[in-house]
């Protein structure tokens, strides 16, 4: 029964949501982007929420995920424009690399991780810049748009719309293009996977080791295998985000891999509420908004980055189990809070 | 993309915009029932070159008020979407995105970077909507990453590079070349359009040090710059870049003791340099002190802006404005708002706006005008007059066809629709 | 050559004024400061509007005070409630009030560049011998030599620094002392606090001043301390040194890569020992 409750009510919100933003200045293809960089925050989510590890370096696999997915298209296997092979090729590439940062750094804690990610996140980042006969460098990468998305009996053009229908002050269904609903099923497919994984033992394991790593490893677990597998997790649900983002944009640039791009995804997660399942992607949703719809204002737009500042700050004082944490009277005060636990002496666990 | 001008409707405020005009999927029509069109406003308000945008910003409203009060375009009222592209591609591309698929803009103009003028231009190609590319100076928004829905007047990195090496030859000759250069594609193809003249002439290149982008502390390639004794030191940064550098150059003493070349500089740069930019040489398309004394619709457009903001206009300001009117009279001449009637009124079209009679090069896209050399002024000569913006004297004014990127070598290969 | 080491040796100098402040405040506080960048900003443009009205010397002196007093209120109402926190919730807060710090400062000042004009006595260049190297520059380089002394003898002579690094490990014992742990805190974070400030203003003649310069230098000050060793006050200070030469030489034989290689070597200090080179081991958990 719960099942279908949480099926039910997520594809619900999906279903309404690209028309629920209209009343607001949002818009369809704002929701298909909230969504898409959303399944990165989500996968991030898992790192800071449930592994208890704040990674700064989010941005690498971001961005070299919209990098391999344009390349499999432009350079790779021109000779097979296919959404599902450059998806592959990114998560593929993503996931290896994941993988073995993971084995590189999860080692470490707290300021420690955080700054071992951010020096390998810059590394990708000039590399990425410097390579310029393969990445054009500052220029980034655009590609022709192939959005013909092949499901063996049929395929679709996810650029086309749907029918014209009103909608009054949501908007017209005809301003929504099959990318949105693509992106919604991967969403949802996301979702209900990253559920899954909570509720695992995986889940338990992880939990465990971040409320007491000493314990868990008398129990009999190793910690280091699981966070390995956290984090090769979230970098492999960031690459098909940025996948996504790039085959959806057709362009991709360095500003993916920069560190602004690993801090937003840090805030998306924090601001939206850690430890919660849709948290991450309301709070993508919240500060895209910010930087898509109220910076676009004429008198206070250019404030925005200062609201989004204000926002985050508010959320760690006052709400720290983040927005949607706080709906939850029981986890309020578990979230951050409890992530983040009293440390003695050297913040040992 | 199949649909050409498909606004979003819901959008359009007071509900009374026609825009059943525009649900032709791919048919353009002549908007005669509309009454507001949008234009998109892509600029940095945060990061960098949050300065350059707001400019922009403040010129592209001193446009659209003065057109909205003269009665429109076509009788539509000009409406604005702004929007911050932090000086990052893939925001710009989801700013335009927005602009187009929410507000229906049926023109996108701006610009801060190269690497966002592409993205954009790229994304527009596919939404057949009007690119009016304003600040971006690097060759390939209108050589190897042109199309055919953008147009840049801006000049580029080739056109400076040329002005600038034809001047210093006949002033200053030959003599030994230190360069300092911004390690990516704009700073590459102004580096090798200077060498490409300066060498066959006689001059010596010492050493070039390639510097990645937000380089902070130059000291190091200015005390290697130092010990080598150039007749010119060249930097070729831009933004708060080429201020540091600038100013640390001048700590050097490398002002004093080598001729200085900035081969791209705007008001907001100058600003920040202050008096280590006497003496400096450096171009750009527009200076409003020189052209409001020469030609009256810079007077006028000078005049205006002062009135209303208190400061004259950086040059990527007067890119602005111009773009605006420019847009507007093409879609004035082909009576219409289709792309492709506009471009086809734009291409070769000859006209006479705040600077020297000009045109729009057909093959490329590229506006073809004047490319300004001139040379830093001391503050304690700059007079009383806006100081800080007035800050240099124009040595020599190069016409865009000798300088601009031959067709025979240019890597264009625009589209046909 | 010679030239090339005095220009990493200054340039060095510059990098372990700035993660002096970082250091200490972890050291003793064990509180990771992402905001530390923002301090350091906003003791640039105190120092801009006084040196522009009164006089460099003056802007030298009123940025460590206005930061310091503004670390005061940053540290009361906010930061208390972080300090028995996990880093990871540090490192979020400063991260945020390092974000609102530098739009609001753009929203006052403007994105423009902006830089001040130094006494003419420090303008211009020194003939060394083997090199010219501008003088304000090497003002500066002995400004920090001295500092360092400064507040070297500041913790060794006081008992500010003995009562944190006592509290840290066991409030209650040290209170029961008769120490006040939190008063103790409080000096040390704003005494950090002013380092930054202070450095903001004597450092921005040379690297000019824009809001987002608080940031840029914040990430290489955290290279720095985790090279040297996050917590240690002389790793701090050869850590600086180090980067500013390798940073330095790179630029003479590699530029392309001088950004890139002091990330390369934070990686390599954090695998092979995360204590960094000078840091206690004991610290590696927090």
């Amino acid at each position: 029964m719960k099942q279908v409750g949480f099926y039910g009510f997520t594809a619900l919100g999906l279903l309404l949501f690209p028309f629920a933003i209209h009343p607001i200045g949002g818009y369809p293809g704002l929701a298909t982007e909230i969504l898409i960089v959303g399944i990165a925050a989500i996968g991030f989510n898992l790192l800071l929420g449930y592994a208890g590890l704040l990674s700064y370096g989010q941005a690498m696999f971001y961005g070299v995920g919209s990098y391999m997915a344009l390349l499999t298209v432009q350079r790779f296997f021109p000779q097979w424009p296919s959404i599902w092979l450059s998806l592959l090729v990114a998560i593929v590439f993503v996931t290896v690399m994941a993988l073995v940062i993971g084995l590189l750094t999860v080692r470490l804690y707290g300021i420690y991780f955080a700054l071992l990610t951010l020096a390998f996140a810059q590394m990708f980042y000039f590399i990425v810049f410097q390579w310029k006969s393969l990445t054009r460098g500052d220029d980034g990468l655009q590609v022709i748009t192939n959005a013909t998305l092949q499901l063996g009996f049929t395929s679709i053009d996810l650029t086309r719309t749907f029918p014209d229908f009103e909608l009054g002050p949501f908007g017209n269904l005809h301003d929504v293009h099959y990318w949105y609903a693509f992106a919604a099923i991967i969403t949802l497919v996301v979702l209900a996977f990253m559920r899954a994984l909570i509720r695992s033992q995986f889940g338990e394991i992880l939990a465990a080791i971040r409320e007491n790593e000493e314990r868990s490893t008398f129990v009999g677990f190793d910690p280091l295998r699981y966070k390995v597998a956290a984090f090769t997790i979230a970098g492999m649900l960031t690459g098909l985000s940025g996948g996504l983002k790039g085959l959806y944009e057709a362009s991709t640039g360095v500003d993916t891999l920069s560190i602004d791009m690993s801090g937003s995804f840090v805030i998306f997660a924090v601001v939206g509420g850690i430890k919660t399942l849709f948290g991450p992607l309301v709070g993508t949703g919240l500060i895209m908004y910010l930087q898509n719809v109220v910076s676009g204002n004429p008198v206070f737009g250019n404030g925005w980055r200062l609201i989004e500042g204000l926002i985050f700050v508010a959320v760690i004082v006052f709400l720290p189990g983040g927005l949607l944490g706080s709906f939850k009277k029981k986890r309020a005060h578990a979230a951050l809070a409890n992530a983040v636990r009293v440390s003695p002496v050297e913040g040992r666990p | 993309m199949k649909t050409t001008f498909k606004p979003n409707r819901g959008q359009f405020i007071g509900g009374g915009i026609a825009a059943s005009a525009a649900t032709f999927a791919g048919i353009n029509v002549i908007a005669a029932p509309m009454k507001e069109l949008v234009i998109g406003l892509n600029v940095p308000q945060t990061g960098s070159y949050s300065d350059q945008g707001a400019d922009q910003l403040r010129a592209y409203a001193l446009a659209i008020d003065e057109i909205n009060a003269a009665g429109g375009v076509m009788g539509m009222k000009l409406k604005r979407s702004i929007g911050d592209d932090q000086t990052k591609a893939s925001v710009a591309t989801e700013n335009a995105r927005r602009m187009i698929e929410r507000d229906g803009a049926i023109m996108i103009t701006g610009g801060s970077s190269t690497g966002t003028a592409v993205a954009v231009s790229k994304i527009c190609q596919e939404k057949k909507i009007i690119f009016m590319a304003t600040l971006t100076h690097g060759d390939e928004t209108t050589d190897e990453s042109c199309h055919y829905h953008t147009f840049r007047r801006y000049n580029n990195a080739h056109m400076s590079a040329r002005s600038m090496a034809q001047t210093l030859l006949t002033k200053y000759g030959t003599g030994r070349w230190f360069h300092i250069t911004a390690d990516y594609t704009w700073g590459h193809s102004v580096y090798d359009n200077l060498i490409e003249v300066l060498e066959p002439k006689g001059a010596k290149t010492i050493k070039n040090v390639l510097l990645p982008l937000g380089t902070t502390d130059f000291s190091s390639a200015l005390s290697q710059a130092q010990a080598a004794k150039p007749d010119v030191l060249v930097i070729t940064e831009f933004g708060k870049d080429m201020v540091n550098a600038l100013n640390q150059a001048a700590q050097f003493g490398l002002t004093k003791s080598a001729k200085i070349l900035v081969p791209l500089a705007d008001e907001y740069m100058a600003k920040g340099t202050g008096d280590n930019f006497a003496n400096v040489v450096t171009t750009a398309p527009f200076y409003w002190k020189y052209h409001a004394e020469k030609y009256p619709a810079a007077k006028k457009f000078v005049q205006a802006f002062i009135r209303r903001y208190g400061v004259p206009p950086s040059n990527g300001a007067e890119n602005a404005y111009t773009d605006i009117y420019q847009w507007k009279s093409g879609i004035e001449r082909s009576g219409s708002l289709d792309p492709a009637k506009f471009i086809a009124k734009m291409e070769g079209h000859k006209f006479t706006a705040t600077k020297e009679p000009e045109y729009w090069r057909a093959f490329d896209h590229q506006g073809i005008n004047s490319c300004l050399v001139m040379e830093g002024v001391p503050m304690a000569q700059r007079g009383a007059e806006y100081p800080a913006f007035a800050f240099a004297k124009v040595l020599e004014v190069h016409d865009g066809e000798s300088v601009s990127i031959p067709q025979s070598t240019s890597k264009c290969k625009i589209e046909t629709a | 050559m010679p030239g090339q080491l005095l220009d990493g040796f200054i340039r060095g100098l510059l990098y372990v004024a700035i993660a002096l402040g970082l250091t200490i405040v972890f050291g003793m506080l064990r509180l990771v400061n992402f905001a530390h960048g923002a301090f350091y900003i906003i003791g640039a443009y105190v120092g801009l509007v006084v040196t522009e009205h009164v006089g460099l010397l003056a802007g030298i002196i009123a940025a460590p005070i206005a930061v310091a007093l503004f670390a005061i209120a940053f540290d009361f109402a906010l930061l208390r409630r972080f300090y028995d926190k996990e880093p990871t919730a540090q490192i979020l807060v400063t991260f945020g009030v390092a974000i609102v710090v530098e739009e609001t400062l753009r929203l006052i000042f403007t994105g423009t560049t902006r830089t001040y004009v130094v006494p003419a006595w420090v303008q211009g260049s020194l003939n060394l011998g083997f090199t010219q190297y501008p003088t304000y520059r090497i003002a500066f380089g002995l400004g920090v030599i001295v500092l360092v002394i400064a507040v070297w003898l500041f913790i060794q002579r006081t008992n500010y620094g003995l009562i944190v690094r006592a509290g840290v490990r066991d409030r209650t014992m040290v209170q029961l002392l008769g120490g006040n742990v939190r008063q103790a805190s409080t000096v040390i974070f704003a005494l950090g606090a002013a380092l930054a400030g202070l450095v903001g203003a004597a450092a921005s003649p040379i690297y000019s001043i824009d809001p987002g310069k608080g940031f840029e230098f914040l990430v290489p000050s955290f290279v720095v301390v985790v090279i040297g060793g996050l917590g240690s006050f002389w790793g701090a200070v050869l850590g600086g040194l180090l980067v500013g030469e390798l940073q330095s030489l790179t630029t003479l034989f590699l530029p392309a890569a001088s950004d890139l290689v002091i990330y390369v070597a934070m990686a390599l200090v954090l695998l092979v020992k995360p204590s960094g080179l000078f840091g206690e081991s004991e610290v590696i958990r927090g």
